[in-house]
């Protein structure tokens, strides 16, 4: 969406991409870094897993939405990795939910799913979600987009 | 004179008479009917004048004065109410096609079967005696006259076979059946024949006329010298005056009134006023010109029985016979036989017109509805009713002459022609009560009409033909002196101690009192069925039926069943009028194409199927413009109703059409939205197979670039992802193939041929494959196959697909760590039947169908992110289809789930 | 037809009942003579007559105006 002159206000109809820019993390030691990696497939967490550690981030795993807002209330992690298409509770029910708790202001959310139509991007940065990258992924531009987010927000 | 010549000319005079009816008949085809006129209608009236008048009053006067005119005066006081009474009767019975006084009184009553066969048969016993008299007036005449003398014989006492009187009658029945049954007219009318006895009343007239004068003028000069002669001499001076013959008011009364009702009533009489009526207006001039006739024909009786008793010594000569005794007397012979031809003609007048009527009344009053009633009559029989009813009619006619003269032989020759006129007179008296109440009481009812008839008629059969049965022998003589079992009161000749009345008197007081009380009575308290009430209706309020129209050519022409069945079909459309005019011809037994007239009960008939298509109101109404003939509002009322038939037509077009568009736009929007989720189920599909497929690729994707860029990977870790990619990718294969499979399968019935297989041995095959995998998930499992082997008719592949589809379906839902899954195989009847439980969270009832269909994956509220691709459970449910099979679910929410696959057995025979 | 004509031969008829009944036919039972017959003769057949000729005259006249 053009801003012109950042004088007018976008199009109601338009989902805003961010309602709160929030700060960069200014997170200098990533071992310091939590990152909360959730999705159903065990076998992209072990992906996931692999790829954050190796990068020098902690890692916490969770399965479903409960598992991962249990998670969220235990380590308090800077960064969720979010997968959309869960039993139960969905990404975007998750991601809501750590909206609506002010505790998590300063966490960012990455959406990463399977679902990749323009509609459910919307639907993703609407509910809070930061960045949104779609499967599959390449594992140097998934690490580039945590590090950006953990470097400026 | 010889025998022979009379007879010669009495056959020319019939082969005359039957040119004249030949004539008749000619010009009635031509068109110039001879008969539609008024002279000629109330010269056939004249049949009223028998051989009873012709002789009989002569006889009758020689012994009581003016006793004999109460016969004609009657007639006379009468006959200025025919223009109201007659023609009333006239129009009613045009209307209804009456053919007799039995159908008429039937016709009233309700068209009761029963009235009419009473009537009947009270008009036959009633009238045997009065033909009997003309049997014997013309035999003695014919003695007479090739005589000279009077009764050379007593007939009683002759074999039948040598009584000239027999042979009579059988002449006389071949002579009726030639006038009145050559053909069968819808109408009863016999234009030859009334024109036949009119030309017999002008001859009759001429001839009697002719002794008149030839006694009054010939042989006394005039009527003065006559009645001087009668006053000079005592015995003869009584003959005028009314005491010292014994006529009293009563007598005359009664006797008046007999001819009044009976010159209406007898069944000729009714034939040549009523049937034979070719337009009641000419009713106006008969009712001054017949009592003319009457004044004529009676004018010089008194003279002659003056002149008879005058002339011959006393007993000498039989009164009966002074009108032809006279003209022989003084050797008149031509005159003689002039006048013994009137007497004939009186005589065959009355005996073929009396019994062609009560032929018509036996057959149809008496035989046909017997006839109908059995079953043996059928339909073929039905085609040729008409030469049926020919011969029955010809029989009656033969039957009737013969019992006449079976009366004549046995008791008639004992009585004089005017004592057993009046017996007959009687009798048909008996119907003025049903006849005048029915034209002007509407109140009056079959059964009144009924049981008063069978009481007058009783009544009269008691005091009147009984009584004279003591003469044959087979009642005892005490009978008439002191009644039946010595009961006074029972006395037929003073019926309940009444005296002082002649026999004729008494009998007609005490029947036509009776008849009469009971008839109101029993009306009164008794009701009417509704033809009952619409006959009343018709008969009474006949001029309301037929306003201003007493022409009845005019009424004829009316063509009431035409204008029905242009109703029928205009309304009801052709073949719908025509099938019903069919239905009511076949079950009423009648031709409506030989009917012009309809009836109130076709009029009934068509009014009541018209109200069924355009309502009770409407059907009234244009049956009342055809009833009332009213041609112009019947056109308009034609046009009114056509208009409102045809908007009538479309806004019912109207309607269906717009039920129509609103059907289409139901279909329309059905097949829009069934479209509309196809399309909802197609996006979802192709949404559930890229992420299935970006799945395991991001899996062997992020894996492989991991292992290819990170050369220091430690060996184990390697293996654990290269072990990963390869499962991925046999996931993605697995896909892939379900994906082809499903598109195989779609694309029509393969043509891989289906074997006997063991539905069994598939079965824990497959189940064998999962079982690790439902170790792995901590899943219990149990199998039961109860019939080993199992042979069912299909391809081993699709169904170990179908069963292993079904079971990782069950593992798939199964409850999470405490997972149950029960396959059980059984055979019931002719279908080998699988069952695949789990313990998962059920399957909503609204779901149950839907999970069969392709794409559909359950919603993820309830199910949330779907294992599979929404393809497996319709890939299962189009093999079992194919093998002629069929598969549901039964399941209760949290209850779990049940899968159950029929499949036929296989049978040597289902090869 | 007029419901004139209908009293009138309605009238006709009880006046013919009247006279040809009792006790008026009594009134000429004699035996006397009386033109050229005797009055009981003559009555009987001059008022049969009369009647006839009425009846011709009442149903007669209005035929002509049944042309309507």
């Amino acid at each position: 969406m053009p801003l012109q002159g950042g004088v007018s206000t976008p199009a109601s109809s338009c989902p805003v991409a961010k309602n709160h820019f929030p700060s960069p993390l200014n997170m200098t030691d990533k071992t310091n870094t939590k990152i909360l990696l959730v999705d159903d497939e065990p076998n992209i967490l072990v992906v996931l897993e692999f790829l954050v550690k190796k990068e020098g981030y902690q890692a916490f795993k969770a399965e479903n939405g409960e598992q991962a807002l249990l998670t969220m209330a235990s380590q308090a992690p800077h960064i969720v990795v979010l997968d959309v298409m869960m039993p139960g509770m969905d990404g975007f029910e998750v991601a809501r939910k750590i909206r609506a708790n002010t505790r998590y202001d300063d966490t960012r959310i990455i959406f990463l799913t399977a679902k990749g139509t323009q509609e459910d991007r919307f639907k993703g940065y609407a509910t809070g979600g930061e960045v949104y990258i779609t499967k599959p992924f390449d594992n140097d531009e998934l690490i580039n987009t945590i590090n950006e987010v953990v470097e400026f927000g | 004179m010889d025998a022979g010549i009379i007879i010669l000319i009495s056959i020319a005079y019939v082969a005359f008479l039957f040119l004249i009816a030949y004539l008749a008949e000619k010009r009635e085809k031509a068109g110039r009917s001879l008969v539609n006129n008024s002279v000629i209608y109330s010269l056939s009236l004249a049949v009223y004048c028998t051989a009873w008048t012709y002789y009989g009053s002569v006889g009758r006067a020689a012994t009581s004065g003016l006793g004999f005119l109460p016969t004609y005066i009657g007639p006379a006081i009468v006959a200025p109410l025919w223009w109201v009474l007659l023609k009333k009767v006239i129009v009613i019975s045009k209307s209804q096609r009456i053919t007799s006084i039995a159908d008429f009184i039937s016709s009233r009553y309700g068209k009761s079967t029963w009235l009419g066969v009473i009537a009947t048969l009270i008009a036959v016993f009633g009238i045997i005696p009065y033909i009997s008299i003309q049997l014997k007036a013309i035999s003695t005449s014919f003695d007479l006259l090739a005589t000279k003398q009077g009764a050379l014989y007593l007939h009683a006492e002759i074999p039948f076979y040598l009584d000239s009187a027999l042979y009579i009658a059988i002449a006389l029945a071949v002579f009726t059946i030639l006038f009145g049954t050559r053909n069968l007219d819808p109408n009863e009318r016999h234009e030859g024949l009334v024109a036949a006895i009119a030309f017999e009343s002008i001859l009759k007239l001429m001839a009697f006329l002719m002794v008149g004068f030839f006694v009054t003028f010939w042989i006394y000069d005039g009527f003065g010298s006559i009645f001087r002669k009668a006053m000079s001499n005592p015995e003869l001076s009584r003959l005028f005056s009314l005491e010292e013959t014994n006529i009293n008011g009563w007598e005359w009364f009664w006797l008046s009134f007999l001819s009044m009702s009976a010159v209406l009533l007898l069944p000729r009489q009714f034939h040549v006023s009523v049937v034979e009526n070719t337009n009641p207006n000419h009713v106006g001039k008969a009712s001054w010109l017949f009592p003319l006739y009457l004044l004529l024909i009676n004018i010089f009786v008194l003279p002659i029985a003056i002149a008879g008793l005058d002339q011959f010594p006393a007993g000498a000569v039989e009164p009966d016979s002074f009108v032809l005794s006279l003209p022989l007397a003084h050797n008149k012979e031509i005159l003689a036989l002039f006048v013994g031809l009137g007497g004939f003609s009186a005589a065959t007048s009355m005996v073929i017109v009396a019994v062609i009527a009560l032929s018509i009344m036996i057959g149809n009053n008496l035989v046909l509805p017997l006839l109908l009633r059995t079953q043996a009559f059928h339909e073929e029989q039905y085609i040729n009713l008409n030469v049926r009813l020919l011969g029955i009619r010809r029989i009656s006619i033969i039957v009737v002459l013969l019992l006449a003269y079976g009366y004549f032989k046995a008791v008639g020759e004992q009585y004089t022609l005017v004592s057993v006129g009046l017996i007959s007179f009687t009798a048909i008296t008996q119907f003025v009560p049903a006849v005048l109440g029915g034209i002007y009481w509407k109140r009056a009812t079959k059964k009144g009409a009924l049981w008063g008839l069978l009481a007058g008629f009783g009544i009269w059969a008691y005091t009147l033909p009984l009584p004279t049965m003591v003469e044959t022998g087979v009642l005892p003589i005490q009978f008439i002196d002191h009644g039946p079992f010595g009961i006074e009161l029972l006395k037929p000749h003073q019926l309940f101690g009444l005296t002082g009345a002649s026999h004729i008197t008494q009998a007609a007081f005490w029947s036509l009192t009776a008849n009469t009380v009971i008839y109101f009575f029993v009306s009164l308290f008794t009701s009417q069925s509704p033809l009952e009430v619409s006959q009343a209706d018709l008969f009474v309020d006949i001029y309301k039926y037929r306003k201003g129209s007493t022409d009845y050519d005019v009424m004829r022409r009316q063509a009431m069943v035409k204008d029905i069945r242009i109703l029928l079909n205009r309304f009801l459309g052709e073949p719908r009028g025509n099938l019903l005019l069919n239905a009511y011809e076949n079950s009423q037994r009648i031709d409506l194409a030989q009917q012009k007239v309809a009836g109130a009960d076709l009029v009934n008939y068509a009014e009541t199927h018209l109200a069924g298509a355009i309502g009770a109101a409407s059907a009234k109404i244009i049956i009342g413009s055809i009833t009332k003939e009213e041609p112009i509002s019947l056109e308009e009322m034609f046009k009114v109703l056509e208009q409102t038939k045809e908007i009538i037509q479309y806004s019912k077009a109207l309607e269906r059409k717009s039920a129509e568009l609103e059907r289409t736009t139901k279909q329309l929007k059905e097949a829009n939205e069934r479209l509309k989720e196809l399309d909802r189920l197609k996006a979802d599909f192709i949404t559930t197979v890229t992420h299935e497929l970006r799945t395991p690729i991001t899996s062997i994707k992020a894996l492989s670039k991991i292992i290819k860029e990170t050369p220091n990977l430690p060996e184990e870790q390697k293996q654990e992802f290269l072990t990963i990619v390869v499962s991925e990718s046999e996931r993605l294969t697995r896909l892939i193939n379900q994906v082809l499979d499903l598109e195989k399968i779609q694309s029509g019935p393969e043509n891989r041929t289906l074997a006997p297989i063991d539905f069994a041995a598939v079965t824990e095959r497959a189940y064998s494959g999962l079982r690790q995998l439902m170790r792995d998930r901590n899943i219990r499992h149990e199998l039961m196959i109860e019939h080993q082997p199992l042979k069912v008719k299909g391809n081993n592949d699709r169904l170990t697909q179908v069963v292993v589809n079904l079971i990782s379906n069950a593992i798939k839902f199964s409850k999470e760590g405490n997972g149950a899954i029960t396959v059980h195989l059984c055979q019931d009847g002719q279908m080998a039947v699988l069952k695949v439980q789990d313990n998962g969270k059920g399957i909503q009832p609204k779901d149950q169908k839907l999970i069969f269909e392709k794409f559909t994956q359950l919603s993820d509220e309830d199910r949330g992110k779907p294992k599979g691709s929404g393809l497996g459970l319709f890939i299962t449910h189009s093999i079992v289809a194919q093998h002629g099979g069929n598969i549901h679910v039964e399941s209760q929410p949290e209850m779990g789930a049940t899968f159950i696959v029929e499949i036929p057995i296989w049978t040597e025979k289902s090869q | 037809m007029t419901n004139d004509k209908v009293f009138k031969l309605l009238g006709l008829f009880f006046v013919a009942l009247l006279l040809f009944n009792f006790p008026i036919l009594s009134l000429f039972s004699e035996g006397r003579p009386m033109g050229g017959a005797t009055v009981i003769f003559t009555y009987i057949f001059l008022t049969w007559g009369a009647i006839i000729l009425f009846t011709a005259l009442i149903v007669e006249s209005n035929q002509n105006n049944k042309p309507r």
